[in-house]
């Protein structure tokens, strides 16, 4: 993101505590000129990633347009830029908690901001100053303050939500480079008292939104936006029926269409996955599966996987297994949950979206998390996986503890479960694989864990 | 048609269906209200008798008009339409009050007249929707405890028995609300008397139920009576909680502000004494067969996601 410069008098950013020139300062001794490499990096990165992906057995064709979406120097950078050039502004998120809906219907558009790349981390970690932070909060970082870092350098304006320290903390960060918006994620969904403050944490989102196109968002582009993201969420939960049908698509794809949602044209991107959708029926239907019946089904659970961190995916189904499903909030969790309303009065669909975002996400923040546990049984049956994976990143402690508080209830019912601590270098991955291999077997055997949980 | 409306639309159609022949016999069937068969047909819900020659009435009217005046015969007159209403509650439950009340209808009527106006509901607090709720059990406490006074000589209220014998009656916002149109279609003769007490309440009733939706089922006696008994009924509300996945939805579009659908996590039996069968929670809900409402315990109509159904275009 460029640094803004001429903070407006009542606009947003927050009153540093050094000048801009001085943060400008900072950062440049950061990055030291180290910018374009770490571009570099992030797409050679990209382009190996996407490489082995094509080399997937059975791959459905209308993959090639998530593939091409994934290239953060694609054609999607492109679009934005044209966006941009009409005045349209560009809202970079966080996370889950921003609603996309209000985004949408204020004529912006929402980009999630990087998080998965690799090759910012570095820059992260030293611009935030904590080396025990989650290597995504430092790899957000690293995408904001790298100048002309593609897609990101085009937010004008971020929206924050602060369900844990890392993202908290990495929102007053970058508060000091440009105008942000924090949101106060309630821990504790019960209450009343709860459920109105989240309600006005969304009405700020509108206000804030309206103060920066200078156009009220009517009742029309409201309903006209949710029922856009209706639609996604309906094309996403049919590929999510499609796919738990026959092993016709490979967890990594899967959770790469998932990703390019982040950055697409919500509505292209519907009309994209139903097509995907449409294929992988008749894939099923004509018996060309990715994976045979007999290859140990997984499920991926924990810390996202964000594009293009790919590193624990490509373990699991290289090691021999498919990711039948997953409670990433960067996979299933994506559209999971529709807007529902009765009415389509403003303060209705407001409410509406307020519920949505908060009510059923499985987020570790929470607690008491009854939806995550739930959640948690019904992919596992609905899905037939044979074995859980938790995901941990390093420095992630929501997602940590919950990994450990989970795995007891499902070891008791006698579901395997593994999990694996990682960052984004690769430097682990020789141990996770032997781990990894040791878990399928214990699958294909079909005992009950062995393992202790490093 | 849309998912949220599915139901909705069909009740719509029952609710105008039961006005038309088991409230008010308007088409013809006149000789059939006189008809000494259907004499002691007294409905569970809140049905009028102000349409000329309706063959029903409510058991609420039934239950003040004898406690007032038949102590002598120990309220004899009583068995039968008690034992009537109470087959038709375990029946149906309270279907009678979302599918075949002639008060329902223009609550739901008066809803559908705010949304297309664009006016958003006023939600009532949990605390203020509960009180409500028990003030129904209150009136009618002192509905039966007032009539059953009347009737017992020495109580000292014996002069009332003339006056206001039947309390309730004076109040059925459904007086004025049907009297009106039948004097204007020439059914009644323009002498009717509306009493002035239900014409205050129907304009209460209006603008109340116009801005907070069934606000009059909060606070109906027929509506508490239903409620001691209708959780045995045949219709049951049920739910599978391990599809939930906590959105809140059914609550937020349950117009009797019923919390206890969203919170129950163990047993499947979420029929509510407040629930009025009107099944919006399971046509909002937007998990498959999360909610569903099982007739003898067969299942007949489930909640289903947006997977299912078009998405409504703006
Ligand atoms: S786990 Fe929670 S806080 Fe972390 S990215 Fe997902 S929704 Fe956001
Ligand atoms: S991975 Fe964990 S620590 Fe990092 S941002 Fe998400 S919830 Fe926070
Ligand atoms: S509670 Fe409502 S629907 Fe039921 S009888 Fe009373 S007015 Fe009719
Ligand atoms: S619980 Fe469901 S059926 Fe009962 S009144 Fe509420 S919305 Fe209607
Ligand atoms: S609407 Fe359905 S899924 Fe949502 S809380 Fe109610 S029962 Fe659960």
């Amino acid at each position: 993101m460029k640094l803004i410069g001429k903070s407006k008098k009542g606009s947003d950013p927050a009153k540093s505590i050094e000048s801009t020139s001085a943060q400008r300062a900072r950062i440049e001794t950061l990055v030291a000129g180290r910018g374009d490499e770490i571009i570099q990096r992030t797409k050679e990165k990209i382009s190996a990633e996407l490489a082995k992906l094509a080399l997937l057995k059975n791959r459905a064709k209308a993959m090639d347009y998530f593939d091409e979406m994934a290239q953060i120097d694609g054609p999607r950078a492109k679009e934005i830029e044209e966006f941009k050039a009409k005045g349209g502004k560009v809202i970079g998120t966080f996370c889950h908690f921003v609603p996309l809906e209000i985004i949408d219907a204020s004529g912006c558009l929402p980009l999630r901001l990087g998080c998965g790349h690799h090759a910012t981390v570095g820059v992260g970690e030293s611009y935030l100053g904590d080396p025990n932070l989650c290597p995504l909060a430092k790899s957000m970082a690293g995408c904001a303050i790298v100048d002309d870092f593609p897609l990101y350098s085009q937010c004008d304006y971020i929206i924050a939500p602060s369900p844990c320290d890392a993202k908290l903390k990495l929102g007053e960060a970058l508060k000091e480079i440009g105008p942000l918006l924090t949101m106060n994620v309630p821990r504790v969904k019960e209450g009343e008292s709860i459920r109105k403050q989240w309600i006005e944490e969304i009405k700020n989102v509108r206000d804030a939104l309206e103060k920066i196109t200078g156009k009220k968002i009517d009742k029309k582009s409201l309903k006209r936006s949710i029922i856009k993201y209706q639609k996604a969420h309906k094309a996403w939960r049919t590929l999510l029926s499609q796919k738990r049908k026959a092993n016709v698509i490979w967890g990594r794809d899967f959770l790469l269409v998932g990703w390019v949602s982040f950055i697409d044209d919500i509505e292209r991107w519907t009309r994209e996955v139903t097509k995907l959708t449409k294929e992988l029926k008749s894939m099923a239907s004509a018996g060309k599966l990715v994976a045979d019946k007999s290859t140990p089904r997984v499920m991926l659970a924990g810390s996202p996987v964000v594009w293009p961190n790919w590193k624990l995916p490509n373990l699991l189904e290289e090691s021999g297994a498919i990711i039948v499903s997953d409670e990433l909030c960067s996979g299933t969790r994506t559209f999971y949950d529709p807007v529902v309303t009765d009415e389509w009065t403003e303060r209705a669909m407001i409410v509406a979206i307020a519920e949505r975002y908060l009510y059923p996400c499985t987020c570790p923040c929470f607690s008491p998390n009854v939806e995550r546990e739930d959640n948690f049984i019904r992919e596992i049956e609905g899905s037939r996986a044979e074995g859980v994976v938790f995901h941990v990143l390093q420095g992630c402690h929501l997602h940590t503890l919950d990994a450990s508080r989970l795995s007891r209830p499902l070891k008791n019912k006698g579901i395997p479960v593994l999990t694996i601590r990682s960052e984004y270098q690769d430097g682990d991955i020789g141990q996770i694989k032997v781990r990894v291999e040791a878990f399928l077997e214990m699958i294909e055997a079909g005992e009950d864990s062995l393992f202790e949980d490093v | 048609m849309a998912r949220e409306q599915r139901i909705w639309r069909i009740r719509l159609v029952f609710q105008i269906v039961s006005l038309i022949l088991v409230n008010s016999m308007i088409f013809g069937v006149i000789s059939f209200g006189e008809s000494p068969l259907v004499r002691d047909i007294y409905l569970p819900n809140a049905t009028t008798k102000f349409f000329n020659n309706a063959p029903t009435h409510s058991i609420v009217y039934k239950i003040q008009d004898t406690l007032a005046s038949e102590f002598d015969t120990f309220y004899s007159d009583l068995v039968i339409p008690l034992f009537i209403f109470l087959v038709l509650v375990v029946l149906l439950g309270r279907v009678w009050c979302a599918w075949l009340c002639p008060l329902g209808l223009p609550q739901d009527l008066l809803s559908l007249l705010r949304k297309k106006l664009g006016i958003p509901a006023y939600h009532l607090p949990r605390a203020a929707g509960q009180a409500l709720h028990a003030t129904k059990y209150l009136a009618l406490f002192i509905i039966i405890f007032y009539t059953l006074s009347l009737g017992i000589p020495g109580s000292g209220l014996f002069e009332f028995r003339t006056g206001l014998a039947i309390p309730y009656e004076q109040l059925d916002p459904n007086r004025a609300l049907y009297v009106y149109p039948q004097i204007a279609l020439g059914l009644l003769p323009p002498s009717t008397i509306v009493p002035w007490l239900s014409i205050l309440t129907t304009i209460f009733f209006l603008a109340m139920c116009f801005k907070i939706r069934r606000f009059w089922c909060y606070i109906c006696p027929a509506g508490a009576l239903q409620g001691l008994f209708h959780r045995q009924a045949l219709f049951q509300l049920k739910k599978d909680s391990s599809k939930c996945t906590s959105c809140g939805v059914c609550t937020r579009v349950c117009p009797m502000g019923i919390q206890e659908v969203y919170s129950e996590r163990k047993k499947d039996k979420v029929t509510h004494r407040n629930c009025t069968h009107c099944y919006k929670c399971v046509e909002c809900c937007p998990e498959d067969d999360c909610l569903y409402v099982t007739f003898l315990g067969r299942r007949f109509l489930s909640s289903k996601s947006m997977e299912h159904f078009d998405i409504e275009e703006t």
